[in-house]
C-alpha cells in the first residue's frame, strides 16, 4: 500500500434496534499520502467519526479493505499501533484522575517516561492543571489533555478527529499552529473538522465525505479551483459602461448586484484594468473572487433533495 | 503483559471507589473493634478452668453419642467432637476470644466478598461508562489480551483488599480481645485466621472477577451489580425450588461452603450430596471461566463506539 492511510470500499452499516439498517459509510476509497496534514470533512452523520473507528479498529467494517502504514487494519494494528497517536471524537479520559494520571496509565503500555509526560503537557499548555482532576476540566482543556495522550508516543501518524472541538478562539489557534508543526515536522496528520477556515489553513490536502461517500479529495487549491475559483471581481462607478467596455474588449463578464464578475484568472487583472482605463474608467476594486472551502464544503454535501 | 498489567493496576489503585470502601471498611472496623470492646468482660482465672472441665464433658458427651449422627462420611468422631467445641467458649463471661477469632472474621465474609464484586463490576462498567475503553484500545488494540490482564488485575486487586481488610480487622479484634477479652487459647488461631482470610481473599476475587465479567457483557456496572444480585437472590432461589438438586450447581451455595470451609450434606427429596469447600472452589472457577469466556467473545465482536 502506498499511502499511509488507504481505504478501499470502506462500507459500514448499523443494525437498528426495530429492523433495517443504517448506512453510516458507503463504499468509501481513499488515499492518505505521507507527511502533511490532510483535513477529513464532512457533516453530521458524514461517516467521519466511523471511518476513523474502522481505521483504529474499534469498529468492524461490513465491506471494504483498510491499510494503515502498509498494514491491513485491523489485523496489522497491533505492528503499527506504537506510531499511531489517536483522538476520537471528544477525548474518553479517566475523570476522577488528574491530567497526570490518565497519562501515566497511558503511559504504562508503552514504557513511556515521566519526561516525555512532562514534555507533552508542556507543549498542549497544560503543565498548570496537570495535577486537577479531569473533570474540573473544560471540554478544551480535554481536548488538549487527549491531544497529549496522542503524542506521547511521537507518532509518525496522527488521527484527531475533531480535535479543535470545545476550544475557545485562543485555543484553537493553538491547535492550528500545532497542528501545523506536527505536518512540518513530518508527520502525516489525519485530521476530521468541521472548523472548515481552520482545515483550509492548516491542511494540504483534504477529503470531503457526504452520506457516507467520498466526493471529492485532493490538494486544498485543487478542490477550490475546481469549483469555480477561477474569476475577477472588478467595482467601479460606471458598472455598465465597465460591462461594456470589457465584452467589446473580448472579455467574457457579467454584473451582480454592485460589482461586475470577469471570467478571467487572478493573473489576468492587469488585462482587465488597462481595458477599463483604455475607457477613462478607473476601477475602485479589483480582487480574485476567491471561493472559501466553506462555500465548497457547503456545496458539494448540500442534499440533492434541497436542491432546486 | 508487563506493561499492560502495571497499567491497569495503577488505574486501580488510583480508583477512587477502591481508596473508599477501604476508608469506610477501616472505620468500620473500629466501630465494630469499640463495640465489641465495650460488651467484653476479661473472664477469671476460675472461670477459665470452669471452661476447661466443661468443655471435657461436652466433648466426652458427643463422642460417647457418636458425634450425634452428624459427623461426616471418613471423619474421625474425636477429632469432629473436638472441633465443634473451643475450650475456653464455657467461661460465662461475654468477651472476645482469641481462638474465636477466624469466626469473628468470618462474619465480615459477606461484606468483604460484596466489596469484591462492586469493584470487579465498577473496574470494567467504568470504563464502558465513561468511554475510556475506546482509549485503551487505541493503545492496545489485542482485545483479548487487554481484557484478561484487567481479569487478573481485579482478582488479585479485589483479593488483596479484602485480605487487608480482614487482616485489620483480626487485629483490632485481637487487640480487644488482648484487653478486655482472653487470649487463652487450644486452638492454632494465628493459622485458622490466616487461612480464613485467604480463603475469603480468594473468593472475593473470584467474585469480582465474575463481577467484572457481566459488567463486560452489560457494559454497565449497575446493570452488572443487578443482574447478580437477582441471579442469587431469585434466579437460584427459584432453580433450588423447583429442581433441588440443582442446588449443588448454586453459586450461592458452593461459596458458602469455600467461605465456612464446611462440608455442608444437603437432603433433597430421596437425594443427599456432600457440598465440600474443594468441591465448591471448583464450581466458583468454573462460573468464573464461563463469564469471562462469554464476555471475550462478546469483547471480540462488538463494536466500540
Amino acid at each position: 500500500m502506498a499511502g499511509v492511510i488507504e481505504i478501499h470500499g470502506l462500507r459500514k452499516e448499523y443494525r437498528r434496534l426495530r429492523g433495517g439498517r443504517t448506512v453510516a459509510v458507503d463504499g468509501l476509497d481513499l488515499e492518505v499520502p505521507e507527511g502533511g496534514v490532510f483535513g477529513f470533512l464532512g457533516p453530521n452523520g458524514a461517516g467521519k467519526t466511523t471511518t476513523i473507528r474502522c481505521l483504529l479498529g474499534l469498529v468492524a467494517p461490513s465491506a471494504g479493505t483498510l491499510g494503515m502504514m502498509g498494514r491491513v487494519m485491523p489485523a496489522g494494528l497491533p505492528s503499527v499501533v506504537r506510531d499511531v497517536g489517536s483522538i476520537v471524537e471528544t477525548p474518553a479520559l479517566f475523570p476522577r484522575f488528574t491530567g497526570r494520571r490518565n497519562l501515566e496509565i497511558l503511559a504504562r503500555l508503552d514504557g513511556i517516561g515521566r519526561s516525555t509526560i512532562d514534555g507533552v503537557l508542556e507543549r498542549v499548555g497544560l503543565s498548570d492543571r496537570a495535577g486537577d482532576l479531569v473533570k474540573t476540566y473544560s471540554l478544551g482543556m480535554k481536548q488538549r489533555l487527549g491531544i497529549a495522550a496522542a503524542l506521547m508516543k511521537d507518532p509518525a501518524l496522527l488521527i484527531l478527529d475533531e480535535p479543535a472541538n470545545g476550544l475557545d478562539p485562543a485555543g484553537i489557534v493553538e491547535v492550528r499552529e500545532l497542528l501545523r508543526q506536527l505536518g512540518a515536522e513530518g508527520r502525516t496528520v489525519f485530521v476530521s473538522s468541521h472548523i472548515l477556515s481552520e482545515i483550509q489553513q492548516t491542511a494540504d490536502r483534504v477529503a470531503i465525505l457526504a452520506r457516507g461517500r467520498l466526493i471529492t479529495s485532493g490538494p486544498v487549491e485543487e478542490v477550490l479551483a475546481a469549483r469555480g475559483g477561477r474569476g475577477l471581481i472588478v467595482r467601479l462607478s460606471d458598472l455598465d459602461a465597465g460591462l461594456a467596455a470589457l465584452q467589446g474588449a473580448g472579455i467574457a463578464a457579467s454584473r451582480l448586484e454592485d460589482a461586475l464578475r470577469v471570467e478571467l484568472p487572478g493573473s489576468d487583472a492587469e488585462r482587465v484594468s488597462r481595458t477599463l482605463a483604455a475607457r477613462e474608467l478607473f476601477v475602485t476594486e479589483l480582487r480574485p473572487d476567491e471561493v472559501d472551502l466553506e462555500t465548497v464544503f457547503l456545496e458539494l454535501t448540500r442534499d440533492p433533495e434541497d436542491v432546486g | 503483559m508487563i506493561r499492560l498489567l502495571g497499567s491497569e493496576w495503577l488505574r486501580f489503585r488510583s480508583r477512587r471507589i477502591v481508596r473508599w470502601l477501604m476508608l469506610i471498611s477501616v472505620v468500620g472496623v473500629v466501630v465494630v473493634a469499640l463495640l465489641a470492646a465495650s460488651a467484653s468482660d476479661k473472664p477469671t482465672d476460675a472461670q477459665l478452668r470452669s471452661s476447661e472441665r466443661r468443655y471435657d464433658r461436652a466433648v466426652a458427651q458427643c463422642i460417647e453419642q457418636n458425634g450425634f449422627g452428624e459427623v461426616p462420611e471418613g471423619a474421625s468422631v474425636e477429632a469432629d467432637c473436638r472441633g465443634r467445641y473451643s475450650r475456653y467458649e464455657f467461661t460465662g463471661a461475654l468477651g472476645v476470644r482469641l481462638d474465636e477469632l477466624s469466626e469473628l472474621v468470618l462474619g465480615a465474609a459477606f461484606i468483604v466478598v460484596l466489596i469484591g464484586l462492586v469493584l470487579g463490576a465498577s473496574m470494567v462498567g467504568a470504563s464502558w461508562q465513561t468511554g475510556t475503553i475506546t482509549t485503551i484500545l487505541t493503545w492496545e488494540p489485542r482485545r483479548v489480551r487487554w481484557f484478561l490482564s484487567r481479569v487478573v488485575v481485579i482478582a488479585v486487586g479485589a483479593a488483596l483488599v479484602a485480605a487487608v481488610l480482614l487482616a485489620i480487622l483480626a487485629a483490632a479484634l485481637a487487640c480487644v480481645a488482648a484487653l478486655r477479652g482472653t487470649t487463652a487459647t487450644s486452638t492454632p488461631w494465628i493459622a485458622d485466621t490466616a487461612l480464613t482470610v485467604l480463603r475469603i481473599g480468594a473468593a472475593a476475587g473470584g467474585i469480582a472477577v465474575i463481577g467484572g465479567a457481566v459488567a463486560m457483557i452489560g457494559r454497565h456496572t449497575a446493570a452488572a451489580l443487578g443482574a447478580v444480585f437477582v441471579y442469587l437472590a431469585v434466579l437460584e432461589s427459584i432453580v433450588r425450588g423447583l429442581r433441588p438438586a440443582m442446588g449443588r450447581f448454586m453459586l450461592g451455595d458452593n461459596l458458602t461452603t469455600v467461605l465456612t470451609a464446611h462440608t455442608l450434606t444437603v437432603h433433597q427429596d430421596t437425594a443427599t450430596y456432600l457440598l465440600t469447600p474443594q468441591r465448591g472452589a471448583v464450581v466458583i472457577g468454573v462460573y468464573v471461566l464461563v463469564l469471562v469466556g462469554v464476555s471475550l467473545a462478546l469483547l471480540r465482536v462488538r463494536d466500540v463506539n
